[in-house]
């Protein structure tokens, strides 16, 4: 073939290409509407009118927690809790339950029937660690910072907005909780004693109800003033304890003692353990029968928490430790490995029943603390310590096929 | 004159020899028949083991009756010691011996056990995080607040204390209402501490004497949170850097507080290094992988010069 028809042909194929694309160029059209993917984003405003204002579009508050799913256990939040309360605060509107976030102090409330989380308080409380809720929701005391650092707050939650008015407490407070009248107990430390009072955040009024001639005191505040709170010295497996109760004003010293004891109680029965030749034993006690007998579990008392009323119940948060001559020591520094489960202990303390497994109904494996039973014994509340995340443990449900 | 130094010498001869006589009866001589309580002060409800001592062999051949508040206890019959239960606070329990002598003799041996709490609460002037929810242990130097609670019924305020450590007398002696004492802990495992509580007219109300034992003071290591504060649960030997820096606080448990609050020494070393980190917390540091590559060994120390047992020393590693 001949170079002069390559180029003739070449030419011709040339001036197609620049035919199909000036075509293109001026008479196409998109296929589809979605200017977006024909054309780049250049990032320019849609508009310079100043008064022009983004429309808000109304979408349905996403629930935080899968009330739906037929699970008796549920995590209810991936924040660290530094106290909670399940409150409800009139008989028209639904359970809720508020906590406080570690660290920020801000206020939430998660809605037990939806699964509906909102902030009801934005209030910064810097340092927030630990919090107690009145009973109505309506109070909370907070300590905040560790060690020297530590202070004390009370604040009332705004029904009108979002914010925390605090009033702060300038004493030298080592426990507090709150009492069904909406008061808070707390104890303080002076030289040589502590010093049982209660605080009325509705009238900034506080009372002295107690004192015991020790310092370094745990207490086990009951739920009322006029509830039993039981005092002892600080547990160590090294130190022997005694137990005090404190009813109505007047200090008794029970007959509960040991290394390594503490305890939990209420104003019928006592729930304790301590070290004995080298081993952890927990024991109920009968205070009206003064009886003594060893309980069901192996239990350190601080994982259980004791219900009142005419069918109390007690739940625990259980581990079969390996070793127990190092307890409770051990725990409280965190060295020990827990996979907790929770059981129920009836009344008397001699029976003991298994009620959840979260590693296996959860796949977590959690270290629990910080437990309450609602009222009715309805719904127990925990917290994981390995995160200070919140837990709660549907105890009563009318849905008999929920695991 | 001399009558009178005849009568002087007779009497002086007189006076010796009932002094003697009184020493025998009340000091020396062990009677060689008696009932021994241990323990000799009982608290509620503790278990008692009340034994007859004979020293004499006088019980010998002799049918033995225990009563316990006047009735017979039938599983104790011709037994030297029967385990017995305290009563309640307050109230008194009647423990008897009787002793038939096969020589028709009747012998009633007895003693009265009045239950009482006699607490001792150790309070070691040691530091222990102030989110640690046990009590902190004595170190050895650490100095000790030990408070003594006496309940017969009511906490008595008005007795008398005699604190006893290993086998030196604090304060100097008995003193009246004190029932607070502060030692420094000594050297050794453990130390046995005693008290006694008399009433002001010198009788014995109870004593007790417990071990106090002296640990190693230790330190664990925690995560530090701007936001969130000092995380509770200590790192278990290695941390696993998330980002490029990390605040770590050292946490000492069991120190004497006064090292604690004015160090001689206080340091972080990174790889052996002392680390330079001058913040305002000796027992914190700000950790950061700038310049570093791999695992970094962690150490922190602090220690006194003059008490070298008043101190601890651990690491950690961090993983990046």
């Amino acid at each position: 073939m001949k170079r002069s028809v390559f180029i003739i042909i070449g030419v011709v194929l040339v001036l197609v290409l620049v035919s199909v694309w000036v075509y293109v160029l001026f008479f196409s059209t998109p296929s589809n509407g979605n200017d977006d993917e024909q054309f780049g984003d250049l990032n320019f405003q849609d508009t310079t009118d100043s008064d022009y204002q983004e429309p808000v579009i109304e979408t349905e508050p996403e629930p935080v927690v899968d009330v739906q799913a037929n699970q008796r256990l549920r995590q209810l939040t991936t924040r660290q809790v530094a106290g909670y309360r399940e409150v409800q605060t009139s008989t028209s509107s639904p359970r809720e339950a508020r906590y406080m976030e570690v660290g920020t102090g801000h206020i939430y409330a998660i809605n037990l029937s939806t699964g509906e989380e909102k902030r009801i308080s934005g209030t910064t409380i810097t340092g927030a660690q630990v919090a107690e809720f009145s009973e109505n929701g309506q109070y909370v005391m907070i300590q905040t910072g560790f060690g020297a650092q530590k202070e004390f707050v009370v604040g009332e939650i705004s029904l009108e907005s979002s914010t925390l008015s605090n009033t702060e407490l300038a004493e030298p407070i080592t426990s507090f909780s709150s009492t069904k009248d909406n008061r808070f107990l707390y104890s303080i430390q002076t030289t040589a004693s502590t010093i049982g009072k209660v605080f009325d955040p509705a009238e900034y009024t506080n009372e002295t109800l107690f004192t015991i001639p020790f310092r370094e005191a745990s207490v086990e505040w009951g739920s009322d003033i006029t509830d039993s709170h039981y005092a002892y010295p600080k547990a160590a497996r090294e130190l022997e304890s005694f137990l005090f109760r404190v009813k109505n004003g007047v200090v008794t010293r029970m007959p509960i003692d040991g290394y390594g004891m503490s305890a939990i109680g209420n104003d019928n029965y006592i729930l304790y353990s301590k070290q004995v030749n080298n081993e952890y034993r927990s024991y109920y006690y009968d205070i009206n029968l003064e009886k003594e007998s060893i309980a069901p579990l192996t239990q350190i008392p601080e994982k259980c928490a004791m219900s009142e009323g005419e069918s109390p119940v007690t739940i625990c948060a259980n581990t079969e430790y390996e070793f127990t001559s190092l307890l409770p020591d051990s725990w409280y520094k965190g060295e020990t490995a827990t996979a907790d489960s929770l059981w129920e202990i009836n009344s008397a303390g001699t029976r003991g029943g298994f009620l959840i497994n979260p590693e296996l109904s959860s796949g977590r494996v959690l270290n629990i603390s910080r437990l309450q039973i609602t009222a009715g014994n309805s719904n127990v509340y925990f917290t994981n310590q390995s995160d200070q995340t919140l837990w709660m443990y549907q105890r009563i449900t009318a849905d008999v096929t929920q695991n | 004159m001399r009558l009178f130094f005849i009568l002087s010498l007779i009497l002086l001869n007189t006076s010796a020899l009932t002094a003697s006589a009184q020493i025998s009866a009340q000091g020396i001589a062990t009677p060689e028949l008696s009932l021994v309580v241990e323990p000799d002060f009982p608290r509620p409800g503790e278990s008692v083991t009340v034994t007859l001592n004979d020293y004499g062999g006088d019980a010998y051949g002799s049918n033995i009756t225990w009563l316990y508040n006047g009735q017979v206890v039938d599983e104790a019959d011709n037994r030297r010691s029967v385990v017995l239960t305290a009563g309640e606070l307050g109230g008194e329990t009647k423990i008897e011996a009787v002793l038939n002598k096969p020589s028709g003799r009747k012998d009633v041996l007895s003693t009265i056990i009045k239950p009482i709490y006699l607490d001792i609460i150790i309070e070691a002037q040691t530091r222990v995080p102030d989110f640690y929810l046990g009590r902190a242990l004595p170190s050895i130097g650490s100095m000790v607040n030990a408070t003594a609670l006496v309940n017969d019924g009511s906490f008595r305020t008005d007795l008398v204390y005699t604190w006893r450590l290993d086998r030196q007398v604090l304060e100097g002696g008995p003193i009246r209402g004190r029932n607070q004492v502060s030692f420094a802990t000594p050297r050794g495992d453990t130390s046995v501490l005693t008290v006694q509580a008399t009433e002001p007219n010198g009788n014995v109300l109870a004593r007790r004497s417990i071990f106090v034992a002296a640990v190693l003071p230790t330190i664990s290591f925690h995560e530090v949170s701007t936001l969130f504060g000092v995380r509770k649960t200590p790192i278990d030997n290695e941390l696993i850097l998330v980002g490029s820096t990390a605040t770590i606080q050292a946490e000492p448990y069991n120190l004497d507080i006064r090292i604690y609050n004015n160090p001689d020494i206080a340091q972080w070393k990174i790889n052996n290094s002392l680390s330079q980190n001058q913040g305002g917390n000796p027992y914190q540091i700000t950790f950061q992988t700038t310049g570093f590559a791999g695992p970094a060994d962690l150490s922190f120390q602090v220690r006194d010069t003059t008490q070298v047992l008043q101190g601890a020393r651990d690491n950690i590693q961090v993983k990046f």
